[in-house]
């Protein structure tokens, strides 16, 4: 059996995909877990179990308790991501202590006492690293976060590391940037482009949109999960596009894909040129994985989604 | 000035309260025990600072401060994750937090006593603030994630956080279980010290009172960012065992017992805090020991 936190989310309803078409079991930990997807265009082959589960409640994960003999591997996805990471809110401090610290600290002190546990696979951020000191960033550029969220984030790194050493088990943390895909709703570059295509509004860049920018597709993302599932992995790996995409190269590819004619429109530049590109050499190395999505068919089953269409 | 030194009964604590009291500042002790011996001026309060009602409601009480002392801790080395570890981050993360921003206005400065446990193990020597953080404690874990987390808040209130990341502090009302104390009842029983194999793990042994000398500098000079606090100074654990020998019965020497010893050397630079607010551990080992010796004799 393998247990996924955080199954309800972007992110989760497709590991849950990948896992179960794999043939694994699958325990599926939410607030509001859900046995068939709510992302549209999804397709489980069968139901996994489910357990309604609170990270950051403080007897939030009893019921998982009984599941602890069946538990082989634990994918655990679930925490508080912050709408805007840079702005610092007191809430999501707090948010994020509650859910990603306390939250992850619980459940490793758990799967503790899980006898037949093998591995855990954790979702973590690129922003662990914070400010840019060399491009492209491999996994041993310094990790000094500059927001709670990645804070937050690479404490469970940290904590992982020492259930690993404890006990014996190899775990993997996947450092992800901005997932897009089928079931993305958040509000920020590429989302922002596919809905304006849809609505038959025009697409707003600011500046020459040259801004390189690091981006995953959900279905190679959920692969990796798989993958480092599989391979009992061990070690923190960046999980990305490896190359930048720049904005402009973002909303032209929605302008290619579209089938309707889409306008970009260009306003003055507001904040300076900042690039991040993350290298992806350890996943292909060790893991064998790729980001074998291209941009193309990655927003064309994004726009498919936001049309109420069916994608591949 | 008026300062705050959250766990201001415990061994470090004793020694900021007395530092700030005698400068003359204004202190006030938060701990859940008051201390045996009041410094002059010095106000305590009885905290429980896990508890987040208690906390917001005391700090409207204190009104303007110009600096926060975060002391309290709670020292244990856990090598995986267990129970404790979230209770090692409601004390050392999410008390202070809450501490700093409940306090209106929001103080100048705010001096995180954070430690060397956040390096874990050495990968070059000396260790200055850019080694590589990958701590093998839960305690080492926390720290390192408050010491972000404060940051983070201080800067978007305009105060200055200052972590300091403290090697090995030994000086009176150290706790009898570590191994100077232990060195030091020996000798007055007139044994020799027990060193395992040759003696020469290399180790820094920082004096209480220059901690305190830290905590005071970093908060006067309101500075911001990762510190270590060290005394610069490395020696051996047989150099520790000589310094107490040299205070007992003439010829004492240290025993060497056959035991292989798992220790890694570690010693740090502070070079940092020396050029940031001017921290110089001056305090020579052999004058600390002899401050230990002499409390304990009372």
């Amino acid at each position: 059996m393998i247990a996924v936190t955080g199954m309800s989310g972007h992110l989760g309803q497709w590991v849950v995909q990948d896992l179960l078409s794999r043939g694994h079991d699958v325990l599926g930990l939410a607030r509001r877990p859900t046995s068939t997807p709510t992302i549209a265009g999804l397709a489980w082959p069968r139901p996994p179990r489910t357990l309604a589960c609170d990270l950051s409640a403080p007897d939030g994960l009893v019921p998982l308790r009984a599941w602890l003999p069946e538990l082989r591997a634990v994918v655990h996805l679930a925490a508080h991501v912050p709408a805007e990471t840079a702005r610092n809110a007191d809430e999501d401090g707090e948010a994020t202590m509650r859910a990603n610290a306390f939250g992850t600290a619980r459940l490793f002190a758990l799967l503790s006492e899980a006898p037949q546990l093998e591995t855990i696979v954790y979702a973590s951020t690129f922003e662990v690293y914070g400010v840019v000191e060399r491009s492209p960033i491999d996994e041993t550029h310094p990790t000094e976060p500059t927001n709670y969220y990645g804070a937050s984030k690479l404490l469970g790194e940290k904590y992982l590391k020492l259930f690993e050493n404890d006990q014996k088990k190899p775990t993997s943390a996947l450092r992800l940037p901005a997932i897009y895909g089928p079931g993305d709703t958040i509000r920020r570059a590429i989302g922002n482009f596919v809905r304006a295509a849809a609505e038959g509004t025009p697409i707003q860049i600011q500046g020459d949109g040259g801004d390189l920018r690091e981006l995953v597709y959900v279905g190679d993302a959920a692969r990796a999960v798989s993958m480092c599932v599989g391979q009992r992995a061990s070690g923190v790996f960046n999980i990305a596009s490896g190359r930048g995409i720049s904005i402009r190269e973002m909303a032209e590819a929605v302008q290619r894909v579209a089938e309707t004619e889409v306008r970009i429109v260009v306003s003055e530049r507001v904040k300076p040129r900042a690039d991040y590109v993350l290298d992806v050499g350890r996943a292909k190395r060790e893991l064998g994985w790729t980001p074998a999505t291209s941009l193309d068919d990655g927003v064309r089953a994004q726009l498919a989604w936001v049309r109420g269409r069916p994608f591949v | 000035m008026k300062v705050v030194v959250v766990g201001g009964s415990g061994f470090v604590g004793r020694h900021v309260v007395e530092r700030f009291a005698m400068a003359g500042a204004e202190v006030v002790n938060w701990d859940r025990r008051p201390p045996a011996h009041a410094a002059p001026g010095e106000q305590f309060q009885g905290v429980d600072v896990l508890d987040g009602g208690e906390v917001r409601r005391w700090a409207r009480d204190l009104g303007q401060v110009d600096g926060v002392a975060w002391l309290a801790a709670s020292i244990r080395h856990r090598l995986g994750v267990d129970a404790t570890a979230e209770e090692d981050l409601k004390l050392m993360v999410e008390a202070p937090l809450s501490l700093l921003r409940a306090l209106n206005p929001a103080p100048a400065s705010f001096v995180n006593m954070s430690s060397i446990q956040v390096y874990g193990r050495p990968v070059t020597l000396p260790i200055d603030e850019n080694h590589p953080k990958d701590p093998f404690t839960a305690y080492g874990v926390a720290k390192l994630y408050a010491e972000q987390v404060l940051d983070i808040a201080g800067t978007k209130r305009g105060t200055a956080v200052a972590s300091l990341r403290v090697a090995f502090i030994y000086g009176p009302g150290q706790h009898q279980a570590n191994v100077l104390p232990r060195f030091i009842e020996a000798v007055r029983r007139g044994e020799a010290p027990v060193v395992y194999g040759k003696g020469d793990d290399v180790r820094d042994d920082v004096y209480a009172g220059d901690v305190a000398e830290a905590v005071k500098l970093a908060m006067v000079r309101k500075v911001r960012g990762a510190f270590n606090v060290a005394s610069g100074r490395p020696h051996t654990i047989r150099d520790v065992a000589l310094a107490v020998c040299a205070l007992g019965p003439a010829g004492l020497a240290p025993r060497h017992e056959d035991k292989p010893s798992n220790w890694v050397d570690r010693y740090y630079k502070a070079d940092r805090a020396r050029e940031a607010f001017g921290f110089l551990a001056q305090t020579p080992f052999s004058d600390g020991v002899r401050a230990m010796w002499n409390a304990g004799a009372r």
